[in-house]
């Protein structure tokens, strides 16, 4: 097979049928079949197993149906409306650093509040930034090889680590995972890869700032974190996206390896297009996030949810290793139109594991909210320990907050605790802060913030202000 | 300062209020005395602009201005506080947090500019001291867990750093002990001043020893049925509410 | 043809096998009409995830059972006694108490429509009404409280696989009482097809208890549903062992305000049973209280799966709802499944739920050990104490006498 033949063919037909050029653009035209991934493959210049492994994956995707057990609502997906790729044009060659970038970028970033140019740089993260398709450049890059620590988009590290691409890869999230893993497993475009060595504890923050751009575009970006015996990692990503009539697809896969005594915090700042008042366009995320937790290593999982239009994602870890410890902190907020269903999943495999789940629902508007969360204790995890609190604040009354827990458990000497509470914004809360001069609007993001207390907490310091405010602007007008 | 002139008020369309007049000039303690159902907390929710308390006839004017056209919070910034019988709890919310937005708010509609957190936090425990509330309440949330009468302390210690023109108690002395009574009386009289008028709604006579009011109003069926001076207190410590009523009086 | 085929396949041969003409005749052919297009289920209906139904059996979906031609053992908790076998009403019914009547469905009047206009809530529920022989109803009268207690006992047996349909329909007139026991017992390869219907009219009360005590051989997939108007109060309990296979599907509705409820459950799966408790309690109405206890036990083999739903419509303002469930799991090839739901369409709510899976606390054991109380009491005590808070809630003595020894002897 004859490959390089094969993809000139393609760029050729394409460029014929009017292959999508905007002035800042490389978009592939919508649709998906085998040549669309030869194409993004060879475009990226990879070896021949990635492209094997994507094909694999496609093969499994075309034999699946997309779940339908989550409380969501909406039509069809007509995966063929879908652009699998776009890339801003002036990346076609690559730049070697930061500066070569294309200052029309760069400008994107710093409006979205994340300078680029390392002088600017939040002091002590270190960002990879994903624009569309491809990643446009990570800073730090210089100050974290020092320490061993590897930072860099996945594309390169296909070329420049590929055995441990090779090796972690698809490890955690098999190719044929689910629907959405099967499908971005096909055709992942790029994400990051962070590697700590044995030992290492990683420097500074490490952030990833995904944006959506190009019209009628999926994103299908693939973030894999390797935490080598003893290391430690603090790794933030920032999700948005511009306003478009339209949905977008949105269906990415993230994979943490923690190996024995190793730490990953992994926080999500996501503030996709939600889609309007009506309900017209937005981001449909359906995101496939799992970790591997060896003995005595610990994952936790922080998210703060108030974007996309639809949002279909569960944290999990798999607890393999004895004494392994898995945490879930998240507050989800919908409002308008917005449909969330998330929440988490903890396997517990090995012995004394320990699992701990805060999941913060806020529904406003004719929004729906769903925590959905499986804890599994299998039979020979002797001594495992979940604690489960879920708690929804309803705001309006043509909203929805829903519960749904799986609770499986096959050993006697585990202990699990679910509880879950419901509650409103009350009228008498509103008065009291009325009566002492703090306008209704205040007084429940003061509310809120409260609520989301416990899981704030838990993220790293930048970001919770971050996260706070996000609350408050995306409350605005929800209430009175 | 506040001037109630032929007020009828109802609670979900139920008339609670028929007919009350009421002028209270600044410097001034009033009493509002009466049996219960007799419409004493309305009036206090009906002032403070509680949701559901609607104005059916006459007039309220706070400082020349009618009140029904100011909402809840502009009647705060303007200076009228409310104690309240019953104070919720907001769990999450500190009390600092909560302090801290309410005297940014009430401040600023005053022109005056926000505490520094460093004499926020002393104005802050100076209030606790003096109304024997430990200083750990302030980090807890919004009377979370407080008993009856933390809750009763956390609103005259409020009161008492908002400063306000007309202070509202709605039977801030219920339910308290001697020694609660005390310390809530001692805050209240630390706010009597020429420019400060405060209404003290309550059902007992037993606060009244410990604040000594100019003026004492009965309250019976959404009316003022009787005014005088202290000595009417006592007089109702007495004979009870019957004699003026006209009925047994209930227990 | 897939086994969910075969199964389907299994419930139309029944369902033909039992058509005949009487007054029923339309109730039947309405619900063999329904069997043809419904899914039968399987373990990618959510509903069905826990439970498969593989311990049926053909004989169990399509023979009819028989007569029976003995009578029934069971303890004594009623003062007015009632026995169905296999399905088939006695000839003559007993007499009853002060403000009850009963009669049987084949010669109910028209005018009580309820019984063909209600649509069940599940596929079994349709098989219930497609195979039906006969049922139950009983209706209290307005403004009387029924002093007897009412023990209706549905006994079923059999020695080959073969299926019976159990009836029963209680009507409660506007401020009427009454305390019903629904009693399962029996033994052999018969699956009981248990349909109850509660309809409490407004200001009624009911005092409620369902008990599953048939053999472990027997199979048993039941369906209650209770419809609540104004200021009703239903306190249901439901206490079972396991079985080979065991299902309940469990339906309230508060349907108009003030309608209140209160439900409790013990379910212990010890051996190679299966205990699957499906609960759904709608908020339809508003100001409605409801409240909901159950405690789970799974031992050696055994597996209990517990679906709590509680589910507030858009209109049910003021709604307090709180379910939790308690359980222990005993061995290490024992499992529980618990999923408690909360669907909240209302901000005006109150609503909680928890859940807890556990084992016996070691100090405990220990500490009774030390007094020296043998390991098997000790264990049979701690776990008596564990299901003990909701048996003494229960307000009938006599049943909660029973129903104590009887829980023991499963722990």
């Amino acid at each position: 097979m004859s490959t390089d033949t094969d993809i000139d063919t393609l760029v050729s037909r394409e460029y014929a049928a009017g292959f999508t050029t905007s002035v800042e653009s490389d978009t592939l035209p919508p649709g998906l079949d085998e040549d669309v991934i030869r194409f993004i493959s060879s475009r990226k210049n990879e070896p021949e197993w990635l492209l094997e492994w994507r094909l694999a994956a496609y093969h499994r995707w075309l034999e699946m149906t997309p779940p339908e057990w989550a409380h969501i609502h909406h039509p069809p997906i007509d995966f063929n409306t879908v652009s699998y790729f776009s890339a801003p044009k002036s990346m076609a060659d690559r730049p070697q650093s930061i500066d070569e970038v294309d200052p029309e970028l760069l400008r994107t970033y710093e409006k979205l509040g994340i300078p680029l140019h390392e002088q600017a740089a939040l002091a002590g993260v270190a960002v990879d930034a994903v624009f569309d398709s491809v990643s446009i450049g990570t800073t730090f890059r210089g100050k974290l090889k020092e320490a061993g620590v590897i930072f860099c988009s996945i594309s390169e590290a296909v070329h420049e680590y590929p055995e441990l691409i090779k090796e972690y890869l698809g490890s955690v999230v098999p190719q044929g995972d689910n629907f959405y893993a099967a499908l971005n497993s096909a055709v992942f475009s790029d994400g990051s890869f962070v590697y700590i060595p044995k030992g290492v504890k990683c420097p500074m923050e490490l952030s990833t700032y995904f944006r959506i751009n190009e019209a009628k575009t999926g994103q299908f970006e693939r973030t894999l974190i390797v935490a080598e015996e003893g290391s430690q990692v603090s790794y933030l990503e920032g999700c948005t996206a511009p306003m478009r009539d339209e949905n977008q697809l949105h269906a990415a896969v993230v994979e943490l390896v923690a190996r024995k005594d190793a730490k990953i915090k992994y926080s999500t700042v996501q503030n996709w297009y939600p889609g309007d008042e009506q309900g017209r366009g937005g981001i449909y995320n359906f995101v496939t996030k799992r970790g591997v937790a060896h003995e005595n290593a610990h994952i936790s999982w922080t998210q703060v949810e108030t974007g996309s239009a639809i949002t279909w994602k569960y944290p999990s870890v798999i607890l393999r290793g004895d004494n392994s410890v898995g945490e879930f902190y998240s507050v989800a907020l919908t409002r308008g139109r917005q449909q969330a269903d998330t929440g988490t999943k903890m396997i517990h495999l090995g012995k004394n594991t320990k699992s701990t789940i805060i999941s913060k629902g806020i529904s406003a508007g004719r929004s729906q909210n769903a925590y959905r969360g499986l804890v599994r204790i299998s039979p020979r995890a002797e001594g495992a320990r979940n604690f489960t609190q879920c708690d929804s604040l309803l705001i309006g009354d043509q909203c929805g907050a829903h519960t749904f827990p799986y609770i499986e458990s096959r050993n006697p000497s585990a202990t699990l605790e679910h509880e879950a509470t419901t509650s409103k914004v009350s009228d008498d809360q509103l008065f009291l802060c009325r009566q002492r001069g703090i306008d209704t609007e205040k007084a429940v993001s003061m509310i809120v913030n409260g609520f989301c207390k416990e899981v704030f907490k838990e993220l790293p310091m930048e970001f919770a202000v971050e996260a706070g405010k996000l609350l408050e602007v995306s409350l605005e007008g929800s209430v009175g | 300062m506040l001037e109630v002139r032929n007020l009828h008020a109802s609670v979900d369309g139920k008339d609670i209020l028929k007919g009350l007049t009421l002028t209270v000039k600044p410097g001034e303690v009033h009493a509002i005395m009466g049996p219960n159902g007799s419409g004493k907390s309305t009036l206090s929710n009906v002032l403070a602009g509680r949701p559901g308390y609607q104005i059916t006839a006459g007039d309220v004017l706070y400082e020349g201005k009618p009140l029904a056209e100011m909402e809840t919070e502009e009647r705060a910034r303007a200076g009228i506080f409310l104690a309240f019988q019953y104070p919720v709890e907001i769990p999450g919310v500190s009390n600092m947090e909560f302090l801290k937005a309410s005297l940014e708010a009430v401040r600023s509609a005053q022109g005056k500019e926000p505490l520094d957190a460093v004499t926020l936090l002393r104005r802050a425990r100076e209030a606790c001291q003096h109304v024997n509330l430990d200083q750990q309440f302030l980090k807890r949330g919004v009377n979370e867990g407080f008993s009856g009468g933390e809750k009763k302390r956390n609103e005259i210690m409020q009161m008492m750093l908002l400063e306000p023109k007309l202070a509202l108690l709605d039977e801030t002395d219920s339910g308290l002990d001697i020694d609660a009574l005390q310390v809530v009386a001692k805050g209240v009289n630390a706010l009597r001043s020429p420019e400060r008028a405060i209404v003290l709604v309550t059902h007992y006579q037993r606060l009244l020893d410990y604040i000594v009011p100019d003026h004492v109003h009965v309250l019976a069926d959404g009316k003022i049925i009787k005014s005088g001076g202290k000595e009417l207190a006592l007089e109702l410590e007495q004979k009870g509410y019957g004699w003026l009523t006209g009925e047994e009086e209930s227990a | 043809m897939t086994p969910a085929e075969q199964l389907k396949d299994s419930v139309l041969t029944l369902a033909h096998a039992t058509q005949r003409d009487d007054t029923l005749t339309s109730l039947r052919r309405h619900a063999v009409e329904q069997l043809k297009v419904l899914p039968f289920p399987d373990k990618k209906q959510e509903a069905w995830k826990y439970t498969g139904l593989h311990a049926l059996t053909a004989g169990q979906l399509n023979q009819p059972a028989t007569m029976l031609q003995h009578s029934a053992q069971f303890p004594a908790l009623g003062d007015c006694v009632i026995v169905i076998g296999n399905g088939f009403l006695p000839a003559q019914l007993p007499d009853l108490p002060a403000g009850l009547s009963a009669t049987t469905f084949s010669s109910a009047t028209p005018s009580d429509k309820s019984i063909s206009d209600e649509h069940p809530d599940t596929l079994f529920g349709w098989l219930n009404n497609a195979s039906l022989n006969d049922g139950l109803l009983l209706k209290t009268e307005r403004n009387q409280k029924v002093a007897a207690v009412v023990h209706v006992v549905f006994f079923n047996h059999s020695d080959t696989p073969c299926h019976a349909a159990n009836r029963l329909q209680v009507e409660l007139a506007e401020g009427s009482e009454l305390t019903l026991i629904e009693h399962y017992i029996g033994s052999g390869p018969i699956l009981a097809n248990a349909l109850t219907r509660i309809q409490a009219g407004p200001n009624s009360r009911i005092t409620h208890y369902r008990l599953q005590s048939e053999a472990a051989d027997t199979l048993h997939i039941g369906n209650l549903q209770i419809d609540q108007q104004r200021d009703s109060y239903v306190d249901s309990s439901q206490l079972m062992r396991g079985n080979v296979l065991r299902r309940n599907d469990i339906h309230v509705r508060l349907l108009e305000s003030g309608a209140e409820l209160s439900m409790r459950g013990v379910f212990i799966a010890r051996d190679q049973s299966h205990i699957d408790n499906h609960i759904n309690v709608e908020h339809v109405a508003a100001h409605c209280p409801s409240n909901q206890i159950y405690k789970g036990i799974a031992g050696e083999k055994g597996r209990a799966v517990f679906n709590g739903r509680i589910h507030i419509h858009p209109y049910a303002k003021g709604s307090d709802a709180s379910l939790s469930n308690n359980n222990m799991l005993l061995s290490r090839d024992a499992e529980i499944d618990s999923k408690p739901e909360l669907e909240i369409y209302n901000d005006d709510v109150k609503c909680a739920h928890g859940t807890t899976v556990g084992q016996m606390d070691a100090a405990q054991l220990f500490y009774l050990r030390s007094r020296g109380i043998d390991e098997a009491k000790a264990k049979r005590m701690l776990g008596t104490g564990f299901v003990n808070e909701t048996l003494l809630a229960m307000h009938d003595d006599s049943v909660r006498d029973w129903a104590i020894d009887w829980l023991g002897e499963a722990l």
